[in-house]
């Protein structure tokens, strides 16, 4: 496998990246840019990045992934991290790799509030992504917030071995939450989380978007999404990447990331019915 | 401080961050299980700036397979794989900085390695441990039976329960096995002979403790009292985070943890510029 680690962006903003050079000689697959989920979940989602974007240079397509500024290996701190920034980031990613790889078309694939950023990115940068794929979005910002609280909960009732309730008493309501698995929240993007709603797929960037979830997550997402616009195609998607489990297993949802290279790298094939 | 990517050995296979400093002993991270280099909650990066701050070089590095490492063409059994792996990040480290020395800082399966790899390199100055592998003894058994009969929470879960109301009981109470550490443990016999030879070599040892293993280790004294036969008392730190999750999930555990660290590694490797 050829990855070349580096640090790029601005001086001040130094973001860490891994760019993996093409296999082979396929000059129409697009240039990719993997945006990862936020916090924990990015240590999580790594290997399955990881093993994405080899699969994904195997097929032809050069791929940028990247830590986010205060994340990862890259430059800043927890409280350094914020939606607005992390959008910066996308775009300092795709211009980077766009100066790699000399080619023309770049797709986004964001995973989480990545895929967020992904959204957000492409409306402020119109010509930017030529093809989204969005996996396990995060479309609203509240719902999230509420269910990082929850799961904060969880995992520490669990770690310290106490009752939930007794746990839940001293972790704040979503709109104060200040730290989730193990990573500050600061108040700008705690803000931005609960302003974020990005359910009306109407209001997406008119760029083809690949819009996968998991058989666990919310049901009525392919009635919402499936067919709800010309340029909106769903998949239905298998595979753990972010559970407590997940974290200590090497083991990739290959159904998913088979899926999004054949998405992006084969857009001819359907990938998953 | 800089940090600057790194590959090595010739391979390239093995891939890191590095950041210099003026101190002649640099830290060096390992993974926690199949957790990237960078940590869990990233706790490796914020370690590594702290230590960074006081002019300590570091190497943070993912084990060959592992985080944005390759496997080498012929791989060693992962154990071996492992020490093999840290030798050429110690090498990396130490080149790259002119050093005389390193800090291995593990956690889990990560302390495990370090002290695997700091018994057949003496290029190891220093180990900081992060929840090893603990051994049960009669002091910390009864520390554990006082703990629960003492916890007000147990007794209104236990009169909630007698009036008939609706009880929550820890998700574990009673039913994690005390030894379960989540890994295989070798002999009592075998970690304390290693933990003596590594001080007899002059290797400076900080082991830390959490909630995780708190029926075994409550206290540091349940560790000298597993060990007191290798005489550790004098050779070996010990901090128990009785409070704390086993990967330090709060963020005022991180903070703890890390204060600690940096006044340890300050304290017995030596302020910046000053060249042990």
């Amino acid at each position: 496998m050829i990855a070349d680690p580096l640090y790029f962006g601005n001086p001040e903003r130094l973001l860490y990246g891994v760019y993996h050079q093409p296999h082979c000689d396929a000059p129409n697959a697009p240039a990719v840019v993997l945006i990862a989920p936020f916090g924990e979940e990015a240590i999580r989602a790594h290997r399955p990045l990881r093993v994405l974007a080899e699969r994904l240079a195997k097929a032809g397509a050069p791929v940028l992934r990247f830590d986010y500024y205060g994340a990862g290996d890259s430059g800043g701190m927890d409280e350094d991290v914020c939606i607005e920034g992390m959008v910066a980031d996308a775009i300092s990613a795709h211009h980077e790799l766009v100066a790699m790889s000399v080619r023309r078309r770049v797709a986004w694939a964001g995973v989480g509030l990545g895929a967020a950023i992904a959204l957000l990115a492409a409306k402020q940068c119109e010509t930017s992504a030529s093809q989204l794929v969005l996996w396990d979005p995060v479309l609203n910002g509240a719902a999230y917030c509420a269910a990082l609280r929850e799961g904060h909960i969880d995992w520490l009732a669990h770690a310290l071995d106490r009752p939930r309730g007794e746990v839940a008493e001293r972790v704040p309501e979503p709109e104060g939450l200040s730290e989730a698995f193990g990573v500050a929240i600061s108040e700008k993007l705690r803000r931005e989380l609960i302003s974020l709603d990005l359910t009306n797929c109407s209001n997406w960037p008119s760029v083809p978007v690949f819009y996968m979830d998991d058989v666990a997550s919310d049901g009525d997402s392919e009635d919402r999404y499936g067919g709800a616009a010309s340029h909106v195609s769903y998949f239905k998607t298998g595979g753990d990447w972010k559970s407590n489990d997940a974290m200590n297993a090497h083991l990739v949802p290959l159904e998913t990331l088979n899926a999004i290279v054949s998405a992006i790298a084969q857009p001819n094939v359907r990938a998953l019915a | 401080m800089r940090e600057r990517v790194v590959q090595f050995p010739e391979d390239g296979r093995l891939s890191g961050v590095i950041s210099e400093g003026p101190a002649s002993v640099g830290a060096l991270f390992l993974n926690a299980g199949v957790v990237r280099r960078v940590g869990v909650h990233r706790l490796n990066v914020k370690l590594a700036r702290a230590l960074g701050d006081l002019g300590f070089p570091s190497l943070r590095f993912d084990l060959s397979g592992q985080g944005d490492s390759v496997r080498p063409a012929r791989p060693l059994g992962p154990a071996d794989q492992a020490i093999d792996d840290l030798r050429e990040a110690a090498d990396a480290l130490c080149e790259a900085a002119a050093l005389e020395g390193t800090i291995g800082v593990g956690m889990c399966s990560g302390a495990d390695n370090a002290v695997r790899a700091a018994l057949r390199n003496p290029r190891f100055k220093g180990l900081v441990l992060l929840d090893p592998y603990a051994y049960p003894t009669r002091r910390a058994a009864a520390a554990d039976v006082f703990a629960r009969v003492s916890d007000p929470a147990r007794w209104a879960r236990k009169s909630r329960a007698l009036l008939g109301g609706q009880v929550e009981a820890p998700p574990n109470d009673s039913a994690q096995p005390v030894y379960d550490q989540g890994r295989p443990v070798p002999p009592r016999e075998v970690f304390g002979a290693d933990l003596r030879a590594l001080a007899d070599r002059g290797v400076k040892i900080l082991i830390v403790y959490t909630g995780f293993v708190k029926r075994l280790v409550s206290h540091p004294d349940h560790f000298y009292s597993a060990f007191k036969d290798f005489d550790l008392a004098a050779a070996v730190d010990v901090e128990v985070f009785a409070d704390t999750d086993h990967t330090f999930t709060q963020l005022i555990a991180q903070e703890n943890l890390i204060a600690l660290i940096a006044g340890w590694v300050n304290e017995n490797f030596g302020a910046p510029g000053e060249r042990v």
